[in-house]
C-alpha cells in the first residue's frame, strides 16, 4: 500500500481554514478575545500532538512537559529581550533558540532516563518538571516566582498557525517514513525490535528530543500570546491537563488529538462556570475514556460513521449508488 | 547542636513520609499499580482529625472514625476504578491512579477551598536530654512509625494472612487456582494501606500547625521517592524487602529534607529529593524493572 505524503485535498482544506480564519478575524466576527483563545487552541493542538509522539507512538509516558515548555517560554522571551529587533526578524529566531534549548535539556535528560522503563520515568519525568519549576524560582530566573510582564506581543494569528501546521506536518510525515515505524513499533514489542535490528535506545532518544523542541517552540508562542508568565504556571497539573487531552483524543492518533485539544480547549471559555471545573472535567473525562474506550473517544470517529452509514443503509434510509 | 537537632526533626518528618512510603509499597506490590491516591487519603485522612477535633471529639476516636472512613474510600476506588486495570499493562493503571489522585485533590478544593486550614495541635512540651530538646511528638512518631512497620513486617512473615498476601504478590492467578480469593486479600491490603496513612495522618497533624489540599501530592511525592529508593520495582525484591526499606529510606528523606532546608535554601529540598531519586534510579537502572 501507498501512502500519499501529499493531498491536493488537505492542502486546499488547510488553506481554505486559514482563509475563512483570517477574514474573520480581520473583518471582527472574531473579536479579540476570541481571537486570543484561537491562538492558545493552536498551541495547545501544538503541544498534544507532540505529547502523543511520546506517549502514543513512542509509549514513553512523560509528564514533563509543561517544564520543557516553560524552559522553551524563557529562553525565548531572554531573546526578544535582549536582541532589540525588529519582530518579524526576531522572533522566528527566538522560537528557534527556544526549542532548541528544551531540546538539548531533553537530550541529555534522557540518555539516562530511557534506559528506566514504564512506572518509574513517568515518576522521573514528574521530578524533572517540579525540578525545572523550582530552579527557575530559586535561582531567580525572570524575577523567580513573581513571574515576568510586559513581553511583546508577537503572537499573531498567522504565524501561529503555519507554525501549528508545519509541525502537524512534520510529525505526520515523520511517522509514515521508515523512521516512523521503527518508532510505532517500540511501545508494541522492544525485544523484538531490538531483534530486528533497531536501535531502539535511539529512536526513543530522538523523538523524545523531537517532542521537547515541539514543546519549546510552543512554550515560546505561548508567553508571546500571554504576554504575562509565572513558573507556576508550568506545574505538573498543566502536563496532566496535556495528557487528558491526549489519552481523550485518542493514543497514537494525530486526528484524534487535533480535535480533543480543540473541543477540550474551548469548552472551558464557552460555559463560564466550567472554567473553575475544567480540570475535574479533563481528569474524570480520562478515567472514564481510559475505563470504557481505551482507543480514546476522537481516534473512532471514522469507525463511527462508516458503521451509521451502514446501518442507515441497512434500513435503506440511505439511498447511494453501489 | 544544631545539627543533631536537625536531624531529630528530619526524624520527625520522616516518620510521615516512612508510613506513606510502607503504603506505597504495599499497595504497588500487592496488584502493580502505584496508588497515586495514598496522599490524597493522607491529607483527607488530616482533614477529618481536624473537622473531628472542631466537635471536641477526643483524638483517639476521631482516628478510628477517619480510619473507617479511609478504608472504605480506598476499597472502593480499588473495587470500582483500579480493578478493570489490573490486566493491562501496568502503565494505564498508573495514569489512572495519577488522574484519580488530582481529581481527588481539585475536588477538595472545590468544596474546601485553597486556603490552608489551621489545626490545633493537642500534644506540646518536650523534655531536656543534657543539651538536647526533644519533643514528645518526635519520640511519637518516631515510636509510632517503627511499631507500624514491626507490626506489618511481623504479620506478613508469620501469620496466615500474610502468607497469603506474599502468595497473591508473587502470582495473582495461581493463589486464585488454590482457592483464596484473591480479590478480596487485594481489597484488605488497600484497607491496610489506609490505615497505615491515617496513622501518617495523625502524626502529621500532631506535629505540623496548617494543612491545605496541596499536601497530599506533595508529601505523597516525596514518599514515593522514598519507597523508590527503598526498593519498590526492584526485579529481586519482595514485598518483604519494600516493606522494611520503605521505612528506612523514608526517614532517610526525612532527614535530607531538614538538613537542605536549614542549610542551602527551604524551597531547593524538593529539587534535592528528586534529583537525589533520580540519581539513584539511573546509577541503579539495571536492578529496577
Amino acid at each position: 500500500m501507498e501512502k500519499k505524503f501529499f493531498s491536493f485535498k488537505i492542502f486546499f482544506f488547510v488553506v481554505a481554514l486559514y482563509v475563512v480564519l483570517l477574514s474573520a478575524i480581520s473583518f471582527g466576527l472574531i473579536n479579540s478575545y476570541w481571537a486570543g483563545i484561537l491562538n492558545i487552541t493552536l498551541i495547545n493542538i501544538i503541544l498534544v500532538v507532540s505529547l502523543n509522539l511520546a506517549t502514543g507512538f513512542l509509549g514513553q509516558l512523560t509528564l514533563a512537559h509543561s517544564g520543557f515548555m516553560a524552559i522553551g517560554a524563557y529562553a525565548s522571551i531572554a531573546v526578544t529581550k535582549f536582541l532589540s529587533m525588529k519582530g518579524y526578524f526576531e522572533f522566528p529566531l527566538a522560537l528557534i533558540c527556544a526549542g532548541l534549548l528544551s531540546m538539548t535539556l531533553a537530550f541529555f535528560i534522557s540518555i539516562p532516563a530511557m534506559k528506566i522503563a514504564g512506572n518509574h520515568l513517568v515518576i522521573i519525568t514528574l521530578a524533572v518538571n517540579e525540578i525545572i519549576r523550582n530552579l527557575i524560582i530559586n535561582l531567580n530566573i525572570g524575577n523567580g516566582s513573581s513571574g515576568l510582564r510586559g513581553i511583546a506581543h508577537y503572537s499573531n494569528f498567522t504565524i501561529v498557525f503555519v507554525i501549528t501546521i508545519l509541525i502537524i506536518a512534520v510529525i505526520y510525515l515523520l511517522l509514515n517514513s521508515k523512521y516512523g515505524l521503527a518508532i510505532v513499533c517500540i511501545p508494541q514489542n522492544e525485544m523484538l525490535a531490538k531483534s530486528c535490528s533497531i536501535n531502539t535506545f535511539y529512536y526513543k532518544l530522538a523523538a523524545f528530543s523531537l517532542t521537547a523542541f515541539f514543546a519549546g517552540i510552543a512554550g515560546g508562542l505561548y508567553a508571546h500570546e500571554i504576554t504575562v508568565i509565572e513558573p507556576n504556571m508550568f506545574d505538573y497539573s498543566y502536563s496532566l491537563e496535556l495528557l487528558a487531552m491526549v489519552i481523550i483524543g485518542g493514543l497514537g492518533s494525530i486526528e484524534g488529538s487535533i480535535i480533543s485539544a480543540i473541543v477540550l480547549t474551548i469548552l472551558p471559555y464557552l460555559f463560564s462556570f466550567a472554567f473553575d471545573l475544567r480540570i475535574i472535567i479533563y481528569l474524570a473525562g480520562m478515567i472514564a475514556v481510559m475505563m470504557y474506550m481505551p482507543n480514546g473517544l476522537f481516534s473512532q470517529y471514522k469507525t463511527f460513521i462508516s458503521n451509521l452509514t451502514s446501518m442507515l443503509k441497512e434500513k435503506k434510509l440511505l439511498n447511494l449508488k453501489r | 547542636m544544631n545539627f543533631i537537632n536537625d536531624i531529630i526533626d528530619g526524624l520527625r518528618s520522616g516518620s510521615i513520609y516512612a508510613l506513606i512510603a510502607l503504603a506505597f509499597s504495599l499497595g504497588a506490590n500487592i496488584c502493580g499499580i502505584i496508588n497515586f491516591v495514598n496522599g490524597e487519603i493522607f491529607m483527607i485522612s488530616i482533614y477529618i482529625i481536624a473537622f473531628c477535633y472542631g466537635l471536641k471529639i477526643p483524638l483517639i476516636l476521631s482516628v478510628i472514625i477517619s480510619m473507617i472512613i479511609c478504608a472504605l474510600f480506598n476499597v472502593t476506588i480499588e473495587k470500582y476504578i483500579y480493578r478493570p486495570f489490573y490486566k493491562h499493562p501496568k502503565i494505564t493503571g498508573l495514569i489512572v491512579s495519577i488522574g484519580m489522585a488530582f481529581l481527588i485533590q481539585n475536588i477538595f478544593v472545590l468544596f474546601f477551598s485553597s486556603d490552608p486550614i489551621n489545626i490545633g495541635n493537642t500534644i506540646s512540651g518536650q523534655f531536656k536530654f543534657g543539651a538536647l530538646e526533644i519533643e514528645y511528638t518526635v519520640l511519637i512518631s518516631i515510636l509510632i512509625a517503627f511499631s507500624l512497620m514491626i507490626a506489618t513486617y511481623g504479620i506478613l512473615k508469620y501469620t496466615k494472612i500474610g502468607k497469603i498476601i506474599r502468595a497473591v504478590c508473587e502470582n495473582y492467578e495461581s493463589t486464585t487456582l488454590m482457592g483464596i480469593d484473591a480479590d478480596k486479600i487485594i481489597s484488605l491490603v488497600f484497607a491496610i494501606c489506609a490505615v497505615l496513612l491515617v496513622c501518617s495522618g495523625c502524626l502529621f497533624y500532631l506535629s505540623f500547625p496548617i494543612a491545605n489540599p496541596y499536601i497530599g501530592t506533595m508529601i505523597g511525592l516525596r514518599a514515593l521517592a522514598a519507597s523508590i529508593i527503598g526498593g519498590l520495582g526492584l526485579i529481586q525484591g519482595s514485598i518483604l524487602t519494600c516493606v522494611s526499606g520503605a521505612v528506612i529510606s523514608g526517614f532517610l528523606i526525612g532527614i535530607i529534607e531538614t538538613v537542605v532546608k536549614s542549610y542551602i535554601s527551604v524551597q531547593l529540598s524538593d529539587v534535592v529529593i528528586f534529583a537525589f531519586l533520580a540519581i539513584f534510579l539511573l546509577v541503579n537502572h539495571k536492578k529496577y524493572k
